[in-house]
């Protein structure tokens, strides 16, 4: 092969691999970057989820700015906005406290009152030393302030008058000098704007300080905790009904798909089917006959009720994916084991469960997250002892606008599933890359 | 070691499928004995029933005199290699070795012999500490035969272990099992549906057909001494050539007579056929019971004229065409015969067979 068509073909592979990982980072964009999105509203103050365009990038501080307004004894803060590219004022007062405890629900930064005391003084101070050049400053600026005043006046003016002789004959002169001024006047205004504009960045040194605070990330968290009424036992409780869902559904589920997979008896197709009918029925059609049927069983309020309700559906599943798993493992691996030495169950145990784990795990996963997010029979079928959904939801819906702390609170719901499926990763990572036998 | 017994063994799935039918079988001590017959046959429902994983539907199975039949598999003291071999994915070589070891709570040094002993003895000894998915198919075919061995069961049992083999791999593992089974003298059942296999490896062929046994022997038996037509066509290539007579009487003789040719049964054969005068008998012959010869000799029968010739290297084979029906003769390599040349063609007569065309069976001296 000569040089050409080999360097051709080795561009048309590079052309190739590099479309292919950019599929590949395009696909990945997709699926993260909502949830990237979450996690960075859930990390970020009030000030910062409201500003636009949205920051996307994670801040761990804040940059202050605290100026003293000018004839009064009241100081003006102000924090950086990333999006602004400039400072935006949050608070004007006196009172230390209400303005420190303001900033730090505000903001999420933790500005304490010794903090603003000491940026205070710092600010008196740098105004004593520059107070002459501070005060020639300030009544330039009004001077300039008063001028475009009247500059304004006149260009309104000139502008009425205009509209008035505009298109009459023999007014063309008078129109022409209308213009002329205006043009004038508007011309002055510009340039005593940027002079306006040159003082002001002189004067903010001298008369304004800056400090920078550190933000307290999980500032969302813990006011969504506090404010969340009965958190940590919900909590539980949910963790609770997902674990005894994933049991329920994984012994009765995994048994009844054991079977599928390895007996043959009449009407195994429509008894299979049927179990997917089950699914099809929306689950808060399900949970109102359910709270008569459970609160005469005793289970009504209680995890265990919750968790048989979920099962009902999740057991469909499990049987589904766990009988295909069976379905992928040979019986002779299991005759070969009974033949070596092993009774039945022991065959099953020691053979086809380890096998069978990856499967297992992934249906285990499923039932834990479609059972631990669970909301809306959630709702109905809980009094007093709501699960963590239900509470999580209650808040969100009182909480209404705020964002970040939504966001924090579904953040908290994702968590435990996802510890889950980190604590289980190594058997659905072999459930994806499919059974070896 | 030891012996086993079927007596009488049937298998019916549902109602009306007969798996197995009334086998009666007697496998001696030490013998390598051969299931052969079609897919379908019931080569398989036997061998899972001799093992436990197949419930019987009626009869008695003996392990040394011992009736077995409702013993579960591990108890049974029989050891089997599966036709997909079956060798554990998620335990190493060594441990599946192991595996009935372990179960029969040996030492672990008495374990680590034996395991040494028995893949030095199936080649495997370099591949112990691998996962089955590192091996190719012939490797765990060894994992599976030196799994097998391991246990040193009474009785052995294989179904068609070879044939997920390529063709030499296939024909290598022949002798090597065989081989194996010299050293150790293991009561064996091996299912096969290659005839080939069977006959090179089997101290007795079991032949069998719709779930039933058909004939039982040796190579030689099986070969030339066939029971009935299906065990004549089943084994040997090319297959037995049929040729439909009609037993006439002339001068006092008999003779056999079709369209084509006609003569005279000697020896033996007179014996067999003397009382079926006037009726129809087939005539089996196998291709190389047959002789080809270019000039007219006092033993040929008939000439005709070559439709097609096959060389074999070894041998030729001469396919001629006699009332509608291709008969294949193999013939020795040299001289050689040409489509269309004319030939003369004798029997070696006493390795005719006969078989009644109603019930399809041999027939034999009365
Ligand atoms: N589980 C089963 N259910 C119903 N029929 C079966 C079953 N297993 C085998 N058979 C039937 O029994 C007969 C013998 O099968 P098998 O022993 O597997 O044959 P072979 O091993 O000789 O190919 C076949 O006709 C087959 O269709
Ligand atoms: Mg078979």
């Amino acid at each position: 092969m000569s040089h050409k068509v080999l360097r051709a073909k080795q561009t048309k592979k590079l052309i190739g691999r590099t479309i292919f990982y950019m599929f590949i980072v395009f696909i990945i964009m997709v699926i993260l970057l909502p949830i990237y999105f979450l996690l960075s509203i859930s990390f970020m103050s009030d000030q910062e989820a409201y500003d636009w365009p949205i920051p996307l990038g994670l801040s761990f501080q804040g940059e202050f700015k605290i100026e003293p307004v000018l004839g009064t004894s009241e100081y003006l803060v102000s924090v950086y906005s990333r999006s602004q590219e400039a400072y935006m004022s949050l608070i004007q007062g006196s009172k230390i406290d209400q303005m420190s405890e303001f900033l730090r629900n505000k903001t999420n930064c933790n500005v304490s009152e010794e903090k603003l005391n000491e940026a205070i003084a710092e600010v008196n101070a740098l105004y004593e030393t520059n107070s002459n050049r501070i005060n020639t400053l300030t009544e330039e600026i009004s001077n300039l302030e008063k001028k475009i005043l009247s500059l304004n006046q006149n260009i309104i003016k000139a502008k009425r008058n205009l509209s008035i002789v505009e298109g009459r004959e023999s007014m063309e002169a008078v129109e022409e000098k209308l213009r002329a001024d205006l043009k004038q006047y508007e011309a002055e205004k510009e340039i005593i704007t940027v002079e306006i504009e040159e003082k002001k960045a002189e004067l903010t040194p001298l008369n304004s300080t800056h400090f920078k605070v550190f933000k307290n990330l999980f500032a969302n968290y813990v006011t969504f905790f506090k404010v969340t009424r009965d958190s940590i036992p919900a909590l539980m409780r949910s963790i609770q009904v997902a674990l005894l869902t994933v049991f329920i559904a994984l012994t009765i589920g995994g048994m009844s798909g054991y079977a599928f997979a390895r007996y043959v008896f009449k009407g195994k197709n429509i008894l299979k089917l049927s179990t997917l009918f089950v699914r099809m029925f929306p689950g808060i059609a399900i949970a109102m006959p359910m709270v008569i049927i459970l609160a005469e069983m005793g289970f009504y309020d209680k995890p265990i009720g919750l968790s048989l309700v979920y099962s009902v559906g999740q057991i469909a599943l499990t049987i589904w994916i766990t009988a295909s798993i069976f379905m992928g493992i040979p019986v002779e691996l299991e005759e070969a084991a009974q033949v070596f030495g092993r009774t039945r169950v022991g065959a099953f145990i020691h053979i086809t469960l380890p096998l069978a784990l990856p499967g297992l795990a992934a249906s285990a996963m499923y039932a834990f997250i479609g059972s631990w997010a669970e909301t809306a029979q959630a709702i109905v079928l809980t009094q007093f002892n709501p699960t963590f959904p239900v509470v999580v939801y209650q808040t969100m819906v009182g909480a209404k606008g705020m964002v970040n702390l939504i966001a924090a609170g579904g953040v908290t719901m994702a968590l435990p599933a996802v510890l889950f499926t980190i604590l289980i990763r190594k058997y659905i990572l072999q459930m994806w890359g499919g059974v070896k036998v | 070691m030891a012996t086993l017994k079927l007596k009488n063994l049937s298998k019916r799935y549902g109602k009306t499928v007969w798996g197995a039918k009334d086998i009666n079988l007697e496998v001696n001590d030490k013998e390598f004995i051969v299931l052969l017959g079609p897919s379908g046959c019931g080569k398989t429902t036997t061998m899972r029933m001799i093992a436990g994983l197949e419930e019987v539907t009626q009869g008695i199975i003996y392990i040394d005199e011992k009736d077995v039949t409702f013993l579960p598999p591990r108890k049974r003291d029989i050891s089997m290699v599966f036709q997909s071999y079956a060798v554990w994915p998620h335990l190493t070589v060594s441990d599946n070795i192991a595996f009935p070891l372990r179960l029969k709570n040996l030492k672990s040094a008495e374990i680590e012999k034996r395991v040494k002993e028995v893949s030095s003895l199936t080649k495997i000894e370099e591949y112990l500490e691998r996962f089955p998915r590192q091996l190719s198919g012939g490797q765990r075919q060894r994992v599976a035969l030196a799994r097998a061995l391991v246990v040193q069961p009474k009785v052995f049992l294989m179904d068609e272990p070879l044939s997920n083999l390529d063709a030499k791999l296939r024909v290598k593992m022949r002798t090597e099992m065989k081989a194996i089974h010299k050293k150790t003298q293991a009561t064996t059942v091996f299912v096969t549906h290659d005839q080939a296999e069977a006959m090179s490896m089997a101290d007795r062929i079991v032949i069998m057909k719709d779930g039933s046994i058909v004939q039982e022997g040796s190579t030689d038996d099986v070969y030339f001494d066939c029971e009935d037509m299906f065990v004549a066509g089943f084994i040997g290539t090319p297959p037995t050539n049929f040729l439909s007579m009609e037993l006439g009487e002339k001068n006092g003789k008999l003779l056999l007579v079709n369209s084509a040719f006609s003569f005279e049964p000697i020896g033996e054969n007179y014996e067999i056929l003397k009382n079926y005068s006037g009726k129809q008998v087939i005539m089996g012959v196998r291709p190389e019971s047959m002789q080809v010869f270019k000039e007219k000799k006092p033993e040929s029968v008939f000439s005709r004229e070559v439709l097609v010739t096959e060389p074999q290297g070894s041998h030729q084979i001469v396919a001629i065409e006699l009332d509608d029906q291709i008969v294949k003769i193999v013939a020795p390599p040299f001289p050689k015969v040409n489509p269309g040349e004319i030939v003369h063609i004798g029997f070696e007569h006493d390795r005719i067979m006969f078989f009644n065309p109603e019930t399809e069976k041999r027939i034999r001296k009365a």
